[in-house]
């Protein structure tokens, strides 16, 4: 079943006084079914973290659709816009966003508390997560006493507690060492692998390889795919490579072409 | 740097932190709008002539001017603090840029001087505006305006003083930040200090100890207490006040906050979950503000509610202290004999003929004598007249009374100069007081100790400037106080605003709506306001009792029982009023700060 569908996505940012505006996305289309892990992937400047933003319902497009489990996002009010996020998506962000007023499992419940769900329900899924991503001794610390990798399985705690229809993450292992990194990326791999949709954006190709298919974006076009199937990590990386390597060859697409 | 580079850059600051500047250019320029008044007040006082009493007044307006010096040192110092934390980040940037610190110090010098024009324009014309209207007020206060043969000049002298203080302040300020940025790392001016906290921990001895005083405190004040004791009770009082909101805003509300946060079913929905945990953080940092200000507010009602009660108890109601318009006292001490009434020796043997002789006088000189009074009355051992005898009193044979002989009268047609020539010649020769003064008694029942004349007119005239100008003090302080507290608790805020802000921001992603940011905004900074206006009014409902006692002695029995009480009740009023204005801006600009659309 499709769970998230971008049709015809394009963003264009309005420059105020003057000056050119930016197209930040040109004409994106992709789909995600259920179950999947998908990573985008690109440089910065590509579109991928504004692709985010608009599947993630942070931003609105200048044009097209973003369909997530049947709901078309461009038809919601704020209001209603707000809920839907609240309710049906997870988020992963670089920075870890933790507040820092809030203990750890605090912060894991935060959306349920939004959602205004039941005591009992809360506790329950704090639990069952805390004790899948080793997090339970570390509930009663703040923040600030935990180090990257932790808080970056609290924030996947807390993308997953509502139980969302996709878990969106933006450079998940950006702030990371290599070996919370890795952490992070077993984590990941651990919710793909029980049935969650993932959408990672990533600029590195080891976090891009642990995903079954990559979406390759540049200069606001998707321009390319590669699917896993049965190769190895190792493999994949490499094939991940190769791929930008041979598109960084090709001459950059004017912005007033459109890709068709 | 070139004047051109550093004017844009501070131009910029500005812009980009209008929040800040603009209220502290208002700000300043109404308080210096105030220290102009009083400066001005003071030199046309000092200098008046015509109402030989009221000198004194000048005397305090010099006092006040000091004062209000002071006090505008700290307030621009403060005012410097909240403005410090912006510049900082900004200068942070403008080093990395290549600003060396000599062209910080500059662009500073810029900023401080700036300001000081700025301010001292607007706050001239606004003292220029206000000082005719300050002083009509004072004026019709006291009612001096029959007596001070002035008018209202503005005081080019005063304007200039004015300056002189906010250049020294100015000049103080810009030292201080130098002395800052020269110290300064660029990197801590960059990344600004870690909040690195735990929750505040609970203090159970604080708490206990602080409600403890407090609520001793306000037993002790409303037990029935008589004026002596009241005295006795209320500086003890004032201080266990003092210590227990201190206590109680620093251990009690966390305290109060921690037991909520633990019900679990109450803590753990939207706004609760968001405001307690904040207000927790929150709490540590303004508990001993939020504790000072509440204690000036009660102090501002209490001073309003005091001098305007005061005011019109005592000076306006004169007429029962003083009958007539004017009234000679005769002091004495007398030995009761037991068998007449004590009224009855008096009269018998004190100046019997004063009145006839009086009579005689007044018609020598062709006045209007009326509603001769003749009456005898306690006094305390002070000199104090308290009420008059009973007719019947007898007294204890052999005990000794201080009494009092009044002899009081009106002449209508004279003025105060006329009445108080008439009143010389009471100890003129031929009066029948030499005969009084000379004569001994032999049987030392009667002893003459002292007497006065007054005149209703003088003492009243006295009262209304003494009272007058209490009240127009209290006023003048109040509202200066409700401004600058106003201004200290928007800045507070303003300041949470900016640190809360990367908190809503990711708050908002994670499905925060925009209904819910404003009423959690709008709950933290109700609290944070109105905390201590409750507080405040708390102290002013508990110390009612005892201030009515203190103010019925003082002499405002005539008044009506609830005078006082409608003072307060309207103090607190149209403080409240005020300051919900103020809470209605701030939370506004909080609003705007936090708002998503705002930082992405």
């Amino acid at each position: 079943m499709t769970l998230l569908q971008v049709q015809d996505l394009r963003k264009v940012y309005k420059s105020k006084l003057g000056g050119k505006d930016v197209e930040a996305l040109r004409r994106v289309n992709f789909q995600v079914e259920k179950g999947e892990f998908v990573a985008i992937m690109g440089d910065s400047g590509s579109g991928k973290t504004t692709l985010l933003n608009i599947i993630a319902s942070l931003d609105r497009p200048s044009a097209g659709k973003v369909i997530i489990s049947g709901q078309d996002l461009t038809a919601l009010s704020d209001q209603d816009l707000t809920r839907f996020r609240r309710e049906r998506l997870g988020f992963v962000f670089q920075d870890f966003k933790l507040l820092d007023s809030f203990n750890l499992a605090d912060n894991i419940l935060l959306p349920l508390v939004l959602a205004k769900a039941p005591l009992k329900e809360m506790q329950a899924r704090l639990q069952f997560l805390a004790s899948n991503l080793g997090l339970q001794d570390l509930l009663n610390k703040y923040p600030f006493e935990l180090s990257g990798g932790e808080k970056q399985r609290g924030a996947i705690a807390r993308a997953l507690i509502t139980k969302p229809d996709l878990v969106l993450a933006d450079e998940p292992t950006g702030q990371l060492d290599s070996f919370n990194a890795q952490e992070i990326l077993d984590s990941f791999a651990a919710i793909g692998a029980q049935g969650q949709t993932i959408l990672m954006v990533t600029h590195s190709a080891k976090a891009a390889a642990e995903a079954g298919r990559v979406l390759f974006i540049r200069d606001g076009v998707v321009f390319a795919e590669l699917v896993r199937a049965g190769k190895s990590h190792l493999e994949q990386m490499e094939a991940i490579s190769q791929l930008m390597a041979q598109s960084s060859r090709r001459a950059p697409v004017p912005s007033h072409a459109q890709a068709r | 740097m070139g004047y051109k580079l550093s004017s844009k850059l501070l131009w910029d600051q500005v812009k980009s932190n209008r929040n800040i500047y603009l209220p502290t250019f208002i700000m300043g320029s109404i308080l210096m709008a105030l220290v102009y008044i009083i400066f001005a007040m003071g030199d046309m006082i000092a200098s008046s002539h015509g109402f030989v009493g009221y000198r004194s007044l000048g005397t305090v307006f010099k006092t006040l001017t000091y004062v209000f010096a002071i006090i505008s040192f700290a307030v621009f110092f403060y005012l410097n603090a909240f403005l410090a934390k912006r510049r900082s980040l900004s200068y942070g940037l403008y080093g990395v840029l290549g600003l060396g610190k000599r062209d910080l110090i500059k662009l500073n010098f810029l900023e401080c001087l700036g300001l000081c024009f700025s301010i001292s324009l607007l706050g001239s014309i606004l003292g220029f505006a206000l000082g005719r209207l300050a002083f009509a007020g004072l004026l019709a206060l006291t009612h001096l305006d029959d007596y001070l043969k002035i008018s209202y000049q503005f005081s080019w002298a005063a304007l200039r003083q004015a300056w002189l203080l906010f250049a020294c302040i100015f000049l103080a300020i810009f030292l201080f930040n130098s002395f800052t940025i020269l110290k300064a790392k660029l990197r801590d001016l960059l990344d600004g200090p870690e909040t690195g906290e735990r929750e505040p921990k609970a203090k159970w001895l604080l708490s206990i100890l602080s409600l403890g005083l407090l609520l001793g405190a306000y037993y002790l004040a409303n037990q029935n207490l008589d004026p002596i004791d009241a005295i006795k009770v209320f500086f003890p009082a004032v201080l266990m006040v003092i210590v227990g909101t201190y206590g109680v805003f620093m251990a009690v509300t966390i305290f109060l906050l921690k037991a909520l946060k633990r019900n679990k079913h109450l803590y753990y929905k939207p706004r609760p979950f968001i405001n307690i945990s904040n207000l927790l953080f929150r709490m540590k940092a303004n508990a001993a503000g939020l504790a000072t200000i509440s204690i000036l507010f009660t102090c501002a009602f209490l001073t309003f509610s005091t001098t305007s009660t005061l005011y019109w108890g005592v000076a306006k109601n004169i007429e029962g202290s003083m009958p007539r318009e004017m009234v000679f006292d005769q002091h004495l001490n007398l030995t009761a004999q037991g068998d007449k009434s004590l009224r009855e020796q008096v009269l018998d043997r004190v100046l019997p003929d004063l009145p006839s002789w009086n009579q005689a006088q007044a018609a020598k000189q062709g006045y209007t004598l009326q509603n001769e009074l003749l009456d005898v009355l306690y006094a305390e051992d002070t000199g104090m007249v308290t009420h008059s005898l009973d007719v019947a009193e007898t007294g204890q044979a052999g005990q000794t009374y201080h009494l009092v002989y009044r002899y009081a009268f009106d002449m209508p047609g004279l003025n105060l100069d006329e009445r108080q020539a008439y009143f010389a010649a009471f100890y003129g020769e031929g009066s029948p007081l030499t005969k009084l003064r000379s004569e001994e008694d032999s049987a030392s029942i009667l002893q003459p100790l002292y007497s006065n004349i007054s005149d209703r007119e003088e003492m009243q005239q006295d009262l209304w400037s003494s009272m007058g100008t209490l009240l127009f003090i209290g006023l003048y302080f109040i509202l200066f106080f409700l401004l600058v507290s106003g201004l200290v608790v928007y800045f507070k805020q303003l300041n949470e605003a900016y640190a809360d802000r990367k908190n809503f921001v990711i708050l908002q992603e994670l499905g925060l709506d925009q209904g819910q940011v404003k009423s959690t905004i709008r709950t933290q900074i109700l609290i944070m306001f109105f905390l201590p206006l409750a507080f405040s009014v708390l102290n002013v409902i508990a110390s009612y009792k005892i201030l009515n006692t203190l103010l019925q002695a003082l002499g405002t029995q005539i008044l009506d029982g609830r005078f006082f009480l409608k003072m307060s009740v309207v103090s607190v009023l149209v403080f409240t009023l005020i300051y919900l204005l103020i809470y209605q801006a701030t939370a506004h600009v909080y609003y705007r700060i936090v708002h998503r659309e705002a930082v992405s």
